[in-house]
């Protein structure tokens, strides 16, 4: 449904929705305050600073809504994605909560019997409306801004059609990780709009690893995505995001992690494919002892284009952060990338790291780097770099001499310099890092 | 652990915040009009070419709007300037010349006449017009040509039209198109082909009138194999209402040969200072900027480098010192342009007092400059609780084969090192003035002494009774 956005976001519209759905009212008017917001403002004009040097008439122009009369399905059974035909990855994936959706509203989700006595929720966004209202209400509540907040915030919480839930109770500690596989519909006039709430109580610890992909190599589609991560007192979280979309996959997103007292976070970011991606990362340390490692790559080939925004706000005393994003363009790929590490007034003791490394493979592809540091607190450790190189030619000339052909050199080399990031993912087996290294392959050898 | 407070560096007791009573031959209109342009021209009775350039450069001006990154602008009252004034002084060639209220202030600059002496030539801006210009015969005798801009455009017309406004054009910033309509002043070098200019050029600018800005227009060409070194100070009287500096420097560093433009900025704290610094270096040519920025109010200026062809490199060293009521925006921009070609830049900032000091730097790697190497390096140093510091460091590389790094940090005085050093004996005031110095010492050490002493006593100054 290609849609004219002024004509068709009506209030009418979204009233549509909710009421299909049967949402409950605070849902509603959320919907709608969203909306007015929308209506209020505009489109970014492309010289806002997280918008340099990426097109904001790519993500316009494909722009594709949900399908507001869609309901939401739920499945009785996963389907069968060409990505669980790994058998371990299979096998691993029962052994814990996983959750599989799509743009066309269906969704499965399923949960060890286990778990669900311990009073772990790991469903879809939809469902938890309906099941488990009052958790939802509290955090759409609580819901701010972003640093880089913008119209696409606003479309997207007017309009959002499917999501994750998952809810991990006080002291409740999850041994096998949780997997969310996210999927674009073939019919390419379904927008695709997930809002993803994650929450981890006191003392809860969790592995979380969520796969974005195609159903083929060639059906384009948009995404505006949102996940709202909070992560309570002393709890611990392993998030692995890997966005594997084919080539034709519009896909803007903004993602907001919170941190209380004691809480850490290693949360992994891999951009492996898609036409424009552009994530916005902010990680919120609220609490004294908070830590979070956002680290995370992105590798383009083709004309693939890839922009992350990063935001390390630290608000209190004692709290750290370390960032690391590494980046590998081919063919005439470019990307960009903005953090910003930003210590407020009074948070002393602030320990933040901020690095970004990348490899350029061709003279065609481009690279902008902008780490920025904003400080208002004097008792601190900022520290940021960022690098632009590309291979080393002795150590190819030193793999060829070894027999290995160039482009294996070359390969073995950047699957090298990526294995920092990739095999942090939180993994049960290696199954989701083999499946980004065959990604990679696939860039190399098609 | 209980932090430190330093309290006061006391650059808010201005040193140089006296001022001689004003006395003018001709002085504008407040405000900036098509007629107001057209007067400055036909006072300093220039070219035709000239008063089309300005008044080209005005329409840019009007059109532009005001830049909305960087410092707060918005106060600039641009009715309310004065832009041109012609002091009663004549243009003088001996210090004998100079008239001696002129010499007052200078003295009290602490510029010793032995001193200047021992200097090749100081050129001495005195509001719009240079009041003072001597150079040393033997230079004068290689072909160096040392003299204020308006009176080069009368003498060389040919050389000055040839380079004028080539690397900054009136249309680069709406500050540059301000400059380009009415400047004034400023000082004109051009070094001969394999001529080395051993002892350094130096002119010394003053403010001395209420509203007035200075649009002072520097251009310096250093022919094939040649070396000079140019040194610019500024120091300025104090003045309630703001007053506003929008200079326009112009390099260009032909093959092989090697420019350094020194300057140490101390504007008074009601100063806007909006500089547009830009050299163009080719073929295994060296540009190297030195910058030291510690008075103004707010300051913006990104001091760049283009290197156009193999071999060129450019060098960017940087200090600011932000106090009470002070952003120090200021940076570095290097556009790679050729292969082969190599850039390094190093920063420091201190902010003190509520103060920001922010690096804002451009570097970009144009499209087949392949074996492009670049460093850049960004410390700060945060005195107490109030202050900001920021780094904006702008990358974009278009081309394979390159080496680019950029680093900073941001840490404020050890516990440690104080403690060691009043361990030592030293109180808290002389162990923090030591390690500011420490910190900047990498830079100042790169500056001829009289700026090095210069800048160590203005460090000084700042320090003492730091500890309340």
């Amino acid at each position: 449904m290609r849609i004219a956005i002024d004509e068709q976001l009506s209030k009418q519209h979204i009233l549509e929705i909710s009421e299909n759905r049967v949402e409950p009212s605070w849902l509603r008017q959320s919907r709608l305050a969203a909306l007015e917001k929308f209506e209020q403002m505009e489109w970014p004009t492309g010289k806002e600073e997280n918008w340099r040097h990426s097109s904001v008439r790519v993500f316009t122009n494909n722009l594709r809504f949900p399908v507001f009369s869609q309901n939401v399905r739920l499945l009785e059974t996963l389907p069968e994605l060409p990505l669980l035909q790994n058998e371990k990855l299979k096998a691993a994936t029962e052994k814990s909560g996983r959750v599989y959706m799509n743009a066309e509203g269906q969704i499965f989700s399923a949960l060890p019997e286990n778990l669900q006595k311990k009073g772990v929720i790991i469903t879809g966004m939809p469902v938890a409306v309906r099941e488990f209202p009052a958790y939802v209400e509290e955090f759409f509540r609580k819901a701010s801004p972003i640093q880089s907040e913008s119209r696409f915030e606003a479309l997207h919480r007017a309009s959002w059609n499917t999501g994750f839930f998952i809810f991990i109770p006080e002291s409740v500690a999850l041994d096998e990780p949780i997997y969310l596989f996210s999927e674009t519909s073939e019919n390419e006039e379904e927008g695709f709009f997930p809002h993803n709430l994650i929450i981890l109580e006191h003392n809860a610890a969790a592995r979380i690893i969520e796969v974005y992909f195609s159903p083929n190599d060639h059906s384009a589609a948009f995404v505006n995505g949102f996940s709202e991560i909070h992560v309570g007192k002393s709890a611990r979280l392993d998030l692995g995001t890997v966005v594997n979309w084919n080539d034709q996959v519009v896909h803007y997103h903004s993602s907001l992690l919170t941190l209380q007292r004691n809480a850490h976070v290693n949360w992994i970011t891999a951009l492996l494919g898609g036409k424009n991606v552009l994530f916005n990362l902010e990680s919120r340390l609220t609490g004294p002892n908070s830590a979070v490692n956002m680290h995370g790559f992105y590798f383009g080939s083709g004309s693939e284009h890839f922009h992350l925004n990063t935001y390390q706000n630290h608000q209190t005393v004692q709290s750290k952060s370390d960032l690391l994003y590494k980046g590998v363009l081919k063919d005439q790929a470019t990307s960009v990338y903005r953090g910003i590490i930003r210590v407020e007034q009074g948070a002393q003791r602030t320990d933040a790291y901020q690095a970004n490394r990348n490899l350029l493979l061709s003279s065609e592809a481009h690279v902008h780097s902008i780490p920025v540091l904003e400080i208002e607190a004097n008792d601190v450790r900022c520290t940021h770099g960022a690098t632009i190189g590309q291979v080393d030619a002795d150590q190819v000339f030193y793999l060829q001499s070894r027999g290995l052909p160039r482009i294996q050199a070359e390969k073995l080399i950047v699957d090298g310099f990526l294995n920092e990031i990739v095999k942090q993912l939180p993994d049960a087996g290696e199954e989701i890092q083999d499946l980004v290294h065959a990604r990679i392959n696939h860039k190399y050898f098609g | 652990m209980t932090d430190r407070v330093p309290g006061n560096l006391g650059i808010e007791n201005y040193k140089y915040g006296f001022k001689d009573p004003e006395n003018y031959v001709f002085r504008a209109k407040k405000g900036l009009s098509k007629e107001i342009v057209e007067e400055i021209s036909y006072m300093k009775g220039e070219p035709d070419w000239m008063r089309e350039f300005r008044l080209r450069a005005l329409e840019i001006f009007l059109r532009k709007p005001m830049p909305t990154w960087g410092a707060d602008l918005s106060e600039i009252n641009f009715d309310e300037i004065y832009y041109y004034i012609k002091p009663a002084e004549k243009q003088s060639k001996s210090w004998d010349d100079v008239p001696e209220n002129i010499k007052r202030t200078f003295d009290r600059l602490g510029i010793p006449e032995a001193e200047q002496k021992f200097l090749g030539g100081v050129g001495a801006q005195y509001e719009s017009e240079m009041v003072y210009h001597s150079l040393r015969k033997d230079l004068e005798k290689k072909g160096v040509i040392f003299l204020d801009t308006d009176t080069a455009l009368r003498k060389h017309p040919e050389l000055f039209r040839k380079y004028f406004g080539t690397v900054v054009p009136p249309g680069d910033n709406k500050f540059a198109a301000l400059n380009s309509a009415v400047w004034s002043g400023g000082s004109f070098i051009y070094v001969p082909e394999g001529v080395h200019v051993d002892i350094p050029l130096q002119a010394y600018f003053r403010i001395n009138a209420k509203n007035m800005g200075q649009f002072e227009r520097t251009l310096i060409i250093a022919n094939k194999g040649s070396y000079v070194h140019y040194m610019e100070g500024c120091t300025a009287p104090i003045y309630s209402t703001d007053s506003l500096h929008a200079a326009v420097v112009e390099i260009i560093v032909h093959e092989g040969a090697r420019v350094r433009y020194s300057t140490v900025q101390n504007w008074s704290m009601n100063v806007y200072n909006l500089v547009t610094k830009r050299a163009v270096a080719y073929r295994d040519a060296t540009m190297e900027w030195v910058d030291g920025n510690l008075g103004s109010k707010i300051t913006m200026k990104y001091p760049a480098v283009f290197l156009m062809e193999p071999g060129a490199r450019g060098e960017i060293l940087s200090i600011a010192y932000a106090g009470k009521g002070q952003h120090q925006d200021a940076g570095a921009k290097v556009v790679h342009f050729a292969p082969y070609t190599t850039s390094t830049v190093i920063s420091k900032s201190i902010s003190q007092n509520g103060g920001r000091a922010s690096y804002r730097g451009l570097l970009q790697v144009q499209k087949d400059a392949h074996h492009v190497k670049s460093s850049v390096r960004c410390d700060a140093l945060l005195l107490d609780e109030q202050s900001r510091s920021d780094t904006y460091p702008y990358i974009d590389v278009k081309a394979k084969d390159v080496t680019i790094g950029h680093e900073a940090t941001v840490s404020k005085i050890g516990e440690e090192q104080l403690f060691y050093l009043m361990s030592r004996g030293l109180d808290e005031n002389e162990a923090m003035a030591l390690i500011v110095r420490g910190f900047i010492e990498p830079i100042v050490k790169e500056l001829p002494m009289e700026y090095a002493v210069e800048m160590n006593r203005l460090i000084e100054l700042q320090m003492e009774g730091s500890v309340g």
